[in-house]
């Protein structure tokens, strides 16, 4: 893979969050008698909070025998004021524009990371993975394209160039990040998140999820991640960025796991609707609807 | 293995008429190793009197585990003789902080800053070593094992067992058990349940078959309503986690300022006329109650 340099991770470390979260964060930490779980939602839902609480959860400071998965086990393990009180470190810093010069739709990237992360986990319940692992394929979803925000905050010239040859070639733009920035945003997450000492089968989730692959070298995760991301995008058809991949180039694997075709498999996980109006719920707080 | 009890009171210091019996020092605890060496156990006002005692036998040469970094845990640090002294060596291990990211060291000299006390950090005397442990280490300290589990506060805050010799001891340090955030209606009630269990399992595990559970009992139940998310356990809690760890004996410390002696004695009444056949004796902590572990 081509090097991530030790600037971009730096400049990371002070990526704010989402405006809306931001927003929320303030709000719920200044009011002394909000619910705990609502905080931890608000959290749950915002990649760069995500990400950074998962962070300090599993850094060297600690050298945790266990890896932290999720924001409930970050609460649990570390106790809640600790992750509150990065959640407001995280607010201070300030939020990400709404407009940015990349011309990258923040809030179509939220919906759609969101999307993911609601239908991987429901994949993995499908597939009766116990709860608490479960939680770890939400963040998965919720991550896995982390890499755009940091292209678009970061490299905002050469990601736009990206997104419109992306666009004007109905190409994927993984591929394209990879000719014009020199690595794409699903290695730029990944290595990212391998960094943080994030889980090794999250960071590998992330890494592969636009490699088709073969099916027997995926691990479940991966598996979950790989169809959810095409499924999310059907739900929702992101502006960003054309799907990399189209139902019908799909190997057997995706319909052995998982059912005959996108419609039975988004058909039948129980839920699926009510949980991505609850998920996207905050997304429409921030957008003042 | 000895252990003696110089503060056990929480918060604040709570001298006065009607703490007299129990105690007003905030926490310190005193651990003699059978070769001598001593291991404190946090530095609440209980530390000042324990320092002088010790200055009895020059040099010094002592270990202090810090649980966290919360003033009634370090107030009695800058009235420790022994840092004063030239000749003494003191190591201090804890944690380091990952919300301030800042470690032991950074903590206690601020403490000290000229505008909180006359005297600097820099000019202590002593040979002052600082430990950072990491969550779950395990080390040795003179001839004694320390193992640290990180236990439920809102600043981090580590439970120590130590192991010497065949007895051992652990210490809650500040500690609530979690309660689950959500409602059973709640999705995620079940995957945080579950989550809770494991981390008690944890501490439990850390803290199993140990012949004295020493531990954070602030609050009543009937408190503990009104104060969740402040930190503390309460008797009831304290003692279910003594029971599913199979301690030989248990200490309940950390006495709030407000609970005067009386109440600490019918608290202990109660304790006893409630007590299981299978549980073990239950002490109520006051300064100057020894333990020894043979």
């Amino acid at each position: 893979m081509s090097s991530v340099s030790p600037e971009l991770l730096e400049l990371c470390e002070r990526m704010p969050a989402f405006p809306a979260s931001v927003q929320q964060v303030i709000t719920l930490t200044s009011d002394i008698d909000s619910s705990p779980k609502d905080l931890v939602k608000v959290i749950d839902h915002d990649p760069v909070l995500t990400m950074k609480i998962l962070k300090v959860a599993n850094s060297a400071y600690f050298g945790l025998s266990r890896r932290i998965v999720s924001i409930n086990h970050a609460v649990v393990y570390l106790g809640l004021n600790t992750v509150k009180h990065v959640a407001l470190a995280i607010a201070a810093i300030g939020a990400l524009p709404r407009t940015n010069e990349a011309h990258f739709d923040m809030d179509d990237f939220l919906l759609h990371s969101l999307t993911t992360a609601v239908i991987t986990r429901s994949l993995a319940r499908e597939m009766r993975i116990a709860e608490v692992d479960a939680a770890n394929f939400f963040v998965a979803g919720l991550l896995h394209d982390i890499g755009q925000v940091i292209f678009a905050q970061f490299k905002p010239e050469e990601f736009q160039a990206c997104l419109q040859e992306a666009n004007a070639r109905g190409v994927a733009l993984h591929e394209v990040e990879d000719s014009i920035l020199g690595n794409n945003h699903a290695e730029l997450g990944a290595v990212l998140c391998e960094t943080w000492s994030f889980p090794e089968d999250l960071v590998s989730a992330i890494r592969a999820h636009h490699m088709v692959g073969t099916g027997k070298n995926c691990d479940n995760i991966r598996k979950c991640l790989f169809v959810a991301n095409l499924l999310a995008a059907r739900v929702n058809r992101p502006t960003n960025a054309p799907p990399a991949v189209e139902e019908d180039e799909l190997p057997p694997w995706v319909f052995r796991t998982f059912g005959n075709d996108f419609e039975s498999i988004l058909g039948k996980m129980h839920g699926l609707q009510t949980d991505l109006q609850q998920a996207t719920s905050l997304l429409r707080v921030g957008r003042g609807a | 293995m000895k252990v003696k009890f110089w503060g056990v009171r929480g918060s604040i210091p709570a001298p006065g008429p009607e703490t007299v019996k129990y105690g007003g020092n905030t926490t310190c605890i005193q651990v003699t190793l059978p070769d001598g060496f001593n291991i404190i156990l946090d530095a609440g006002t209980g530390i000042r009197p324990l320092g002088l005692e010790l200055m009895k036998n020059v040099p010094v040469n002592c270990a202090i585990c810090i649980s966290h970094t919360h003033w009634d845990h370090i107030q009695g640090l800058p009235f420790f003789v022994p840092l004063f002294v030239p000749g003494n060596e003191v190591s201090l291990y804890g944690a380091f902080d990952p919300v301030y990211q800042k470690d032991l060291q950074a903590i206690l000299s601020q403490q000290m800053e000229y505008c909180y006390f006359p005297v600097r950090e820099l000019d202590l005397k002593a040979d002052i070593r600082y430990h950072t442990m990491h969550e779950g280490e395990s080390i040795q300290i003179g001839s004694a094992t320390i193992t640290n589990v990180l236990m439920n506060h809102p600043v981090l805050t580590y439970g120590y067992r130590i192991d010497c010799n065949g007895k051992s001891l652990f210490f809650s340090g500040d500690h609530e058990p979690p309660h689950n955030i959500y409602s059973q209606e709640d999705t995620f009630y079940g995957e945080y349940s579950q989550l809770i269990s494991n981390k008690v399992d944890q501490i439990c595990t850390v803290a199993k078959d140990v012949d004295v559970f020493i531990v954070d009992a602030q609050y009543t139940e009937a408190e503990l309503v009104h104060k969740r998310g402040w930190g503390h356990g309460t008797f009831a809690s304290a003692l279910a986690m003594a029971r599913r760890s199979k301690a030989k004996k248990i200490v309940f410390t950390h006495h709030d300022p407000t609970r005067t002696d009386d109440a600490l004695d019918r608290i202990a009444s109660k304790l006893a006329e409630q007590a299981r056949d299978n549980d073990p004796p239950m002490l109520i902590a006051r300064e100057g109650l020894e333990i020894d572990l043979g």
